[in-house]
């Protein structure tokens, strides 16, 4: 496992369980323009976040580079500067869509607030090649 | 049989006070701060923080700094609640995370303590999650809950394809799951009126805050690496290979070729000083000359010409020259040519140097003052007051350097210390009121700029409004200029108007905020219109 597969398998699920979740939440609501806009995030945002591997690489030589912590630590320090990116992201987004540097905005907070709990699932999901990927030399 | 119960060694308590005092600073910062401004609930939090600092630390509170710095973050607290100025609240927050920096880890220099402080917040997730050990019956009940989510997946999915085909088949079953949805709806719009994301947010970052101060981080690279700095300038013998290696000998090479490898390296890079500093000195000496002759002795403001162009525009580029000059001075007396025995010319040299330059320092303090005697107090000149007093600070440690051979460590740690005093100092006084009051106070001598008065903070709405004679003068003589020249008088100048305005937000704004924004300069400001309607009613 390289570093760069890790941000790559950690960047495709969250986009995917972003997906699920928006999908789920379109069904259970039962709104098919809802399904279409889940449809469309998952497109939209893959294409749209392929630069954030810039940064989300970065981030994940650092967690392994922290030696001095235990593996469970190194992960809440990767988890925890992955969201500091999203919320960065979204409030760039928001800066741009409505010209304040808050979310002010209700549909951008659930998107922001629903990308950052496929976050956590995603790094949950990814937390044994993690590991692997610490235990190396 | 009994079952022994494990050992609980001092450093394990410490590590879950440490996790408990993180979480409770957490919710002490979301309850005091949410929707409020810094002031009075400053002081309970950092109460806590402190508390919670020196308890973790005990050690910190024997060390002289410590004790300075806690001085000083004191001073800039009590300037919070009794100033409540942008400046206040900065200087309160970089002492806190230096005395976070200071307690923590052992450090003589601010720059290093904050460098330290920078790797407590970088790392403060990881030191967060650090003293919780999971026991292996945790792990366990964590693989267990993986299973969970792995076999609830297709079950799951089944119920939601089966659900939509109910409530499409069904017109009562989708009737019922309708009003389901609309009463789930309902509470979680109640639930997250309550605890919104963005309060959210604020807990979290009132765990980044209270993280960065308490939570020590494992990586001591600052530490380590300001051990092995000292005061005192050491000659030591560096093989030219190893010199090579750095970026400022490859400098000098480029320049002088050969002469800076050989056997009188030394001697040439001593006699390049000399010349350097003789010709940077006549040419100082030149721009001394003419200043002492236009600006100290015959100084006239000349008619047509505006002031900000004869005074204001060279301010800058001095400045820059004077900065630049110290770095020149650190640049020739960084390494072996300090005890090189033939080097007193270039002392000399470097001595008049920095005279020059504090003499620069007295000219552009004159031409601030010039333009203080013309156009009044404004951030800016006296941003060029307080720079200008730092200046010399630094040319007086550069002197101290290179006098007694200090090291670049020594003077940039004395430069620090330095400028925390004179920001702890700054606090003490409200810059706005003061500025207000000045330039009010010489209204006849000086220019007065009313939008920009008219900009200043809270505090100096009471002295605008005792001189709204002045102001409502100077409308009316905008009013009959425009009308003279024949323009349409816009409401752009309209100043009894807008400080009316800045009285209304002023009351507005108090109202949202609860006791807990409480601070002497909204009080007296506060207390100052109340006394006025009691006036204007009884009248």
């Amino acid at each position: 496992m390289t570093t760069i597969s890790a941000s790559i398998h950690i960047w495709v699920k969250t986009a995917l369980i972003n997906f699920l979740l928006m999908l789920l939440g379109a069904i259970v609501s039962f709104r098919g323009g809802d399904v279409l806009w889940a449809f469309v995030t998952l497109l939209v945002g893959i294409i749209a976040t392929i630069p954030l591997l810039v940064f989300i690489n970065p981030i994940v030589v650092l967690s392994k580079r922290i030696t001095h912590y235990g593996i469970p630590a190194r992960i809440a320090s990767l988890t925890f500067h992955l969201m500091l990116m999203v919320l960065l992201f979204f409030l760039l987004a928001s800066l741009l869509s409505t010209e304040t540097l808050f979310v002010k905005n209700p549909v951008l907070a659930d998107h922001m607030a629903c990308t950052m709990v496929s976050l956590m699932i995603s790094v949950y999901i990814n937390r044994r090649s993690l590991k692997a990927l610490y235990e190396e030399k | 049989m009994k079952n022994p119960s494990p050992e609980i060694n001092p450093t394990m308590n410490k590590d879950i006070s440490k996790v408990i005092l993180v979480a409770a600073g957490a919710v002490l910062f979301n309850l005091v701060f949410w929707n409020e401004k810094l002031a009075i609930n400053t002081v309970l939090f950092d109460a806590f923080l402190l508390s919670a600092l020196f308890f973790l630390y005990p050690r910190a509170r024997k060390h002289a700094i410590v004790n300075w710095l806690l001085l000083g973050h004191v001073v800039c607290l009590a300037m919070v609640v009794v100033h409540n100025t942008g400046l206040s609240k900065i200087a309160f927050t970089i002492t806190l995370l230096l005395l976070a920096g200071f307690a923590g880890y052992t450090h003589r220099s601010a720059w290093f303590a904050g460098g330290s402080v920078l790797m407590n917040i970088v790392m403060v997730a990881a030191s967060f999650v650090e003293p919780i050990k999971l026991s292996k019956g945790q792990a366990v009940k964590g693989k267990g809950f993986s299973r969970i989510i792995r076999f609830a997946l297709l079950p799951l999915l089944l119920v939601i394809v089966f659900f939509c085909i109910y409530r499409l088949a069904n017109n009562m079953f989708s009737e019922i799951a309708g009003q389901i949805e609309l009463q789930l709806g309902i509470f979680f719009s109640h639930f997250f009126d309550f605890f919104s994301w963005q309060r959210l947010l604020f807990l979290l970052l009132g765990l980044l805050i209270t993280g960065s101060v308490l939570l020590k981080s494992k990586l001591n690279y600052f530490s380590t690496r300001e051990a092995r700095m000292h005061d005192a300038l050491l000659r030591c013998k560096i093989p030219l290979r190893k010199k090579r290696e750095g970026t400022s000998f490859r400098f000098v090479e480029m320049i002088m070729g050969k002469m800076a490898s050989g056997t009188l390296a030394l001697k040439n890079e001593n006699t390049t000083g000399i010349i350097s500093l003789v010709l940077l000195n006549v040419l100082l000496l030149g721009v001394n000359l003419i200043d002492i002759n236009f600006l100290w002795l015959n100084f006239q403001y000349k008619a047509g010409e505006p002031v900000y162009k004869m005074v204001h525009e060279g301010t800058e580029l001095l400045i820059v020259s004077i900065v630049l000059a110290m770095a020149i001075l650190l640049f020739f007396f960084k390494g072996n040519l300090n005890f090189y025995k033939r080097n007193r010319w270039l002392k000399y040299g470097a001595y008049a140097w920095i005279a020059q330059n504090g003499l620069l320092v007295c000219s552009v303090l004159l031409r601030d003052y010039y333009y203080i005697l013309k156009h009044g107090l404004a951030y800016k000149r006296i941003g060029v007051l307080f720079f200008l007093l730092m200046v010399l600070v630094g040319l007086i440690t550069v002197f101290l350097k290179i006098w007694s051979r200090k090291t670049n460590y020594f003077l940039f740690r004395v430069n620090a210390w330095a400028g925390i005093t004179v920001m702890v100092l700054a606090t003490t006084i409200h810059w706005d009121e003061f500025i207000a009051g000045y330039n009010l106070k010489r209204k006849d001598t000086v220019e007065l700029d009313v939008p920009f008065l008219l900009s200043l903070s809270d505090k100096a709405l009471p002295l605008l409004d005792t001189n709204i004679v002045v102001l409502q003068n100077l409308e009316n003589k905008l009013k009959t200029d425009a009308e003279r020249v024949g323009n349409v008088y816009g409401c752009n100048s309209c100043f009894t108007g807008q400080l009316k305005n800045r009285e209304a937000e002023f009351v507005q704004k108090q109202k949202q905020y609860s006791w807990l924004s409480w601070n002497y300069a909204d009080a007296i400001t506060k207390r100052y219109f109340e006394k006025k309607k009691t006036i204007v009613s009884t009248r």
